[in-house]
């Protein structure tokens, strides 16, 4: 396939503008303000068009086509950000192909991308956002805590951002090589081990912070029959950590905002504490 | 607070905002935001413990699809200016304070991607021009409210004494402080029960407890405990991979041998 259409490409040289190697860097760039005008009328729909402007200019320089080019790309668009740039080059492709005068219709297009960004939205959010920057940050936070100050920021800073222009980058550019071919990608399974990995991986590690970060500490001590067990406390502290936990999610489960379950917290902490059951 | 680090508290306020919503470079996160914020105010060392004792709390807040969960930057920003700023008011204050501007910036980011709408519109006129830098000035105006999003809240937090502030905090009785100091501690629970509302099914459940548990009972770090998290879970797609009979969820044969062949190439 890719050695197909570089033949096509070498043919169709004089005729026909192709994308250069600056586009892409700049698209590749553009990438990072995917959200900028995120609206609840079409969503990622301008950010989607922005990102794609370079090769829009690049690609049809004749202004007919430019309008139906930015038209069709400013139609809904929504799916995890950073999973965006896998679109991106599989849209590359079809453009350069379209501009190329193969017969590939605006609705191809158009489908090829809704096609993709509803397994790419449930994907990326869990890895992304459920796994990846919630580890990055604990760890984060945790050497920060244990004294380590200024490179917690700057560890998760570079660790994060590293990960995330990387995987952007080369999603950007397989996409673009493989084309339409990355719908195989979906059906392979690969994605449901990256999906079934980080899960596991991310949900031991929610294990891992409840136990560690969600404090409730009971002294067992004011109660007169638990005098003597003392030792119990961290073991009855972190139950109620499991328990509270839970609690949040049978809350979130029934549509209680999370904002109401803080404040929920933010009352229970003070009487909790007014009361002598929960001690700081 | 002197002229030129206020300038750069509005700036990183401004910057904070449009990260926000683009969600990419995470400087909104509290860990960075609330650096950035000792380091403009020449204080960072509460800036840095401020913002890692306000990370553990927003750790799961995210927006899953269209939902806006509440916000982190403007919190943040605010927080840590009350802490590191003049009005140098205690960490765990600052995060009392940080909750209603969490708030806040929820219902200023709807509000402002409710507008937007109007921005799409001059996009759509932009498009039928053919006009492709006016298209991307609309994208990029954008941006910039959403950068006002976080900047005006915190220029008008910046405007009120800090002298007033610092009085008001002191005001606050025992009671209600170590109340909040209690509250701090529970608050954490939110965010990982959003991060389980996305992720967790039936056997997953043993996963999470298997991480409780090791940690509870062996009181390891948590440097140790993401390495062994890491390992377990190399050997569990290993296994799974090995014996695929006993996955439920995987399909046909030829769907398993498309999957062996793309784990090769990997």
């Amino acid at each position: 396939m890719g050695q197909h259409l570089t033949d096509n490409h070498q043919k169709n040289l004089n005729q026909h503008p192709q994308l250069q190697p600056g586009d892409f860097i700049s698209i590749f760039w553009r990438s990072g303000f995917e959200q900028a005008s995120w609206n609840y009328e079409r969503m990622q729909n301008l950010g989607f068009a922005f990102i794609l402007s370079p090769a829009i200019k690049r690609l049809y320089p004749n202004k007919a086509d430019r309008i139906s080019a930015m038209k069709r790309h400013l139609l809904f668009f929504n799916t995890s950000p950073i999973m965006q740039s896998l679109v991106t080059g599989v849209v590359l492709n079809l453009e350069e192909q379209k501009a190329a005068g193969k017969p590939i219709s605006t609705s191809e297009i158009t489908s090829v991308k809704t096609a993709m960004m509803g397994p790419l939205g449930g994907i990326g959010d869990p890895v992304w956002n459920g796994t990846i920057r919630p580890v990055l940050s604990a760890l984060a936070a945790s050497l920060v805590l244990s004294g380590y100050g200024i490179w917690g920021p700057i560890l998760f800073f570079v660790a994060w951002n590293g990960l995330r222009l990387s995987f952007r980058y080369q999603a950007q550019k397989l996409g673009y090589a493989r084309g339409t071919d990355i719908i195989n990608l979906f059906s392979s399974g690969v994605l449901k081990v990256i999906t079934k990995a980080s899960a596991a991986f991310g949900m031991f590690m929610v294990g891992v912070f409840i136990a560690k970060w969600v404090r409730v500490d009971f002294d067992l001590g004011r109660i007169h029959i638990f005098q003597h067990m003392a030792w119990l406390n961290a073991y009855v502290s972190a139950l109620a950590a499991l328990l509270l936990t839970m609690m949040c999610l049978w809350l979130i489960r029934l549509r209680v905002t999370p904002i109401w379950i803080i404040l929920l917290l933010f009352v229970l902490g003070l009487i909790g504490y007014a009361g002598g059951v929960i001690v700081v | 607070m002197g002229i030129i680090s206020g300038l750069v508290v509005l700036a990183v306020a401004f910057i904070v905002g449009m990260d926000g919503i683009l969600d990419e470079w995470q400087l909104f996160q509290p860990l960075i935001a609330c650096t950035l914020v000792g380091l403009a105010t020449g204080n960072v060392g509460s800036g840095i413990l401020l913002g890692a004792t306000l990370q553990m709390i927003t750790i799961g807040w995210m927006n899953v699809g269209a939902a806006v969960a509440p916000d982190i930057g403007l919190p943040a920003v605010v927080a840590a200016l009350l802490v590191c700023g003049p009005a140098a008011i205690s960490i765990k204050n600052g995060i009392a304070f940080a909750i209603p501007f969490a708030v806040i910036g929820q219902i200023l980011n709807v509000f402002v991607r409710k507008r937007i709408v109007r921005f799409i519109h001059q996009a759509d006129r932009a498009a039928n021009a053919g006009n492709l830098s006016k298209m991307n000035r609309v994208h990029l105006l954008s941006l910039c409210f959403q950068g006002l999003r976080v900047l005006m809240p915190t220029l008008l937090i910046m405007l009120i004494s800090p002298h007033y502030l610092h009085h008001l905090v002191n005001q606050v009785p025992v009671v209600v402080t170590n109340g909040i100091d209690v509250s701090i501690g529970l608050l954490a629970a939110v965010g990982f029960a959003i991060i389980m509302n996305m992720t967790i099914d039936k056997h997953l459940w043993w996963w999470l407890l298997g991480g409780f548990l090791l940690a509870v009972a062996s009181g390891l770090n948590i440097f140790i405990l993401t390495i062994i998290g890491l390992v377990l879970t190399i050997i569990y797609i290993w296994l799974s991979s090995r014996h695929p009979d006993s996955s439920n969820d995987s399909g046909d044969v030829n769907e398993q041998d498309d999957f062996d062949k793309e784990l090769d190439d990997l």
